[in-house]
């Protein structure tokens, strides 16, 4: 590629980067795209130039701002705001990309550099900001300035994203919601995902199936599922979330296997991941990748999934029935609660909702239901399992009502799979129930 | 790039203990390690440094990596400790993947999949530093040239047929070689890379690239093809023209892969076709330097 004259230069000074970024924020306002600016302050910088001089300073800044013009060559722009300070515009990313972005930075910067034959591992702070509709080039400035403080005061190495001082409540649900979707990624990449499973134990003690439930950890903060999976659904990366929890749970059916247990292992799935083409690719894979056979894996599918029945929801089932896995109606009896679900799906398994488990045995209604549906589950040859038994008098009452099976923290909290393992084997051992 | 000569018909003893293979290796202990400092608020570099070191057969991979020309390190790198100053922690992961891969597949019968394997992501990583693409680093493009083909590796130890599904799809010119697997097979290659790839936590950006690997759309639009990230694009296209460039250098050219997604992996890594023998020529001073 030949040097044309008129290009820009690849790092910006002060003021051709403000000018730069008022340009594309009229841009991004014309055309209604998203814009989002980091700005990136190098940590502990004034040690270093008492320690390396003011040589050794610039040259940690220079390799820094190469580094930066490297990493948004062709997405973005650099500009050199101060001594120690970059500016980095990037049009047509949203908050989701502008915070990808801005840990690539974090990884990135962190190689080492050279000063004076010393090797250093520099950091940064970075603060996100991302245009807001009516906004101005100095008030984004500025909150990304101010995002960048907070970055710092959390000890650097870090970034943190700019929140609308004036935001409604709205707003600020969805800002939380694309904080979450961000770390998702970061989860996914870091090995934050993982699963805990709870026992679900028949009427003579043993164990009917093990459930597998979601946990993510991110940097060293808990996302629940009920934050987790609501913005999973709205992105593609519920069909990675999906995908990777079919195969884990497979996996973990195996280790079992191959310590003598055939257990099967129910995992959760989603409507959005029920409605993608290549949903029973992805179970065919898992259950090759993992090795078991199809019966020792279970879906677990809640009702809300037929309120709007879909083709391709009713194919992907069927499918997956036909090749040998089995289905489970989850947290059935609430919410949009219709009877032709049980006979549109080819499902074996009946899970009642702990809401009426919760209210036994003092509310009389709530047994009236429950023995009902436990009734259409037994006729309709389903398993009928019990959600939520926390209490002795809970068991009893749903004993006698004659469920199939119950899950609970009565029994078991949901444990890592080492955890479960173990107690099974040790539960073989001295010929006894692992969940007494 | 695997060819017919790369796979030994399975002896029945083979084929036996075939059959017990448990699905995709598992994830390596020492990728555990790994993600659980990844996922803390502060690492521990001690504690991965230990981890690293205690398996000396990652240390010396990862000591060698890092000082491959690739990198383009000033100084040699000599500790484990300092290979992982030098990449950052999640480079590092990658690189511990990439070394965990060939010993995760015990047994000399794929030998020369994973030598061509290599080859392809070494020439993926030059070919990176010569000519920068954005978004994409050298270490990205070995880690992928390292893993595109995996779930070949994983087919082949579970199912023999699988040698003549996969000498079917290595010579038709037109048909994508996922079609020609899913006429024979339930699953295709990919879907198993795939798997095994994000259980082995690589970088979304790679999962992809392997699941649409063979996919013309997946180079040419892949935002419209399948929401997929440019960088996903560049990597395919970037290890499908290493193979090229390692075919001509060996004489070898026993896939047709070339033929179905050479013109669209040329334009979108903008290199221009007269360019070729001369990328050729320092290709193959590449694969004799051993870099």
């Amino acid at each position: 590629m030949s040097e044309d004259a008129e290009q820009p230069p690849r790092i910006l000074d002060r003021r051709g980067g403000i000018s730069n970024t008022e340009r594309h924020v009229r841009e991004a306002t014309a055309s209604h795209s998203p814009l989002t600016v980091l700005w990136v302050d190098i940590d502990r910088f004034q040690a270093i130039n008492h320690s390396f001089g003011h040589a050794g300073g610039d040259l940690l800044a220079n390799t820094i701002a190469d580094r930066l013009a490297d990493l948004v060559e062709k997405v973005g722009c650099v500009a050199k705001m101060s001594g120690d300070e970059f500016l980095v515009t990037l049009p047509d990313h949203d908050l989701v990309a502008g915070t990808r972005a801005a840990v690539r930075v974090r990884e990135a910067m962190s190689r080492v550099v050279e000063l004076q034959g010393v090797p250093i591992h520099p950091t940064v702070s970075t603060g996100v900001a991302v245009l807001e509709d009516g906004e101005d080039v100095t008030s984004l400035l500025l909150r990304a300035d101010r995002a960048k403080q907070e970055a710092k005061a959390k000890a650097g190495h870090t970034y943190a994203i700019s929140s609308q001082s004036d935001s409604a409540g709205s707003d600020q649900h969805k800002r939380e919601e694309i904080e979450i979707e961000a770390k998702l990624y970061d989860a996914i990449e870091t090995g934050g995902l993982s699963l805990h499973y709870q026992p679900i134990i028949g009427a003579q003690g043993h164990i009917e199936a093990i459930e597998a439930l979601i946990r993510c950890t991110v940097r060293g903060e808990d996302i629940p599922p009920v934050k987790l999976i609501p913005v999973a659904e709205k992105s593609p990366l519920i069909t990675r979330i999906g995908d990777w929890t079919m195969f884990e749970g497979a996996a973990f059916a195996r280790k079992l296997f191959d310590d003598g247990f055939q257990i099967k292992v129910a995992v959760n799935v989603s409507r959005a991941q029920l409605l993608g083409a290549g949903f029973l690719d992805a179970l065919h894979a898992a259950i090759f990748c993992a090795g078991i056979e199809p019966h020792l894996l279970e879906l677990e599918l809640t009702e809300s999934l037929f309120l709007d029945p879909s083709d391709v929801v009713q194919q992907n089932l069927q499918g997956a029935r036909d090749s040998g896995v089995s289905l489970a109606i989850d947290d059935f009896g609430t919410g949009y609660s219709a009877l032709g679900t049980l006979m549109q799906v080819p499902a074996s398994k009946l899970k009642l909702d702990r809401a009426f488990i919760r209210v036994m045995p003092e509310d009389h209604k709530a047994i009236a239901i429950v023995r009902a549906m436990a009734g259409l589950g037994r006729e309709l040859g389903m398993t009928v399992v019990a959600e939520g038994v926390e209490t002795r008098e809970q068991y009893d009452c749903l004993s006698e009502i004659g469920v199939d099976a119950v899950q609970g923290y009565l029994y078991a909290r949901p444990m890592p799979g080492k955890t479960m393992l173990s107690r099974v084997v040790a539960a073989r051992a001295t010929n006894s129930l692992p969940f007494p | 790039m695997i060819t017919l000569d790369d796979i030994h018909q399975l002896s029945p003893e083979e084929f036996e203990a075939s059959l017990k293979v448990n699905g995709i290796p598992p994830r390596p202990a020492v990728l555990e390690t790994l993600g659980a400092e990844l996922r803390k608020a502060e690492p521990d570099l001690l504690t991965l440094e230990h981890a690293l070191s205690s398996d000396v057969a990652i240390a010396a991979a990862l000591i060698k990596t890092v000082n491959s020309p690739y990198f383009g390190l000033t100084r040699y790198v000599r500790s484990v400790r300092e290979a992982i100053t030098v990449l950052g922690l999640s480079s590092t992961s990658k690189v511990v993947a990439c070394a965990a891969l060939h010993v995760a597949f015990p047994g000399h019968r794929l030998d020369r999949f994973w030598d061509s394997s290599l080859k392809v992501a070494s020439l993926s990583a030059w070919l990176v530093s010569i000519r920068r693409w954005p978004g994409v680093r050298p270490e990205d493009a070995y880690t992928f040239g390292l893993f595109r083909d995996c779930g070949i590796a994983v087919m082949l130890t579970r199912s023999p047929a699988y040698v003549e599904v996969l000498r079917k799809a290595n010579t038709n010119p037109v048909e994508s070689f996922t079609d020609i697997e899913r006429q024979a097979m339930p699953l295709s290659h990919v879907q198993v890379g795939a798997m095994m790839t994000q259980s082995w936590w690589l970088p979304l950006g790679i999962i992809e690239a392997v699941r649409h690997h063979h996919e013309v759309r997946a180079v040419t639009s892949p935002r419209e093809f399948s929401s997929l990230p440019d960088e996903s694009a560049t990597l395919i296209a970037i290890a499908q023209l290493a193979e090229r460039l390692l075919q001509l250098a060996s004489g070898l050219s026993e896939t047709r892969e070339w033929d179905k997604l050479g013109s669209a992996s040329l334009e979108r890594l903008m290199i221009d076709s007269e360019e070729l023998p001369s990328l050729q020529r320092r290709a193959a001073d590449q694969l004799v330097g051993g870099g």
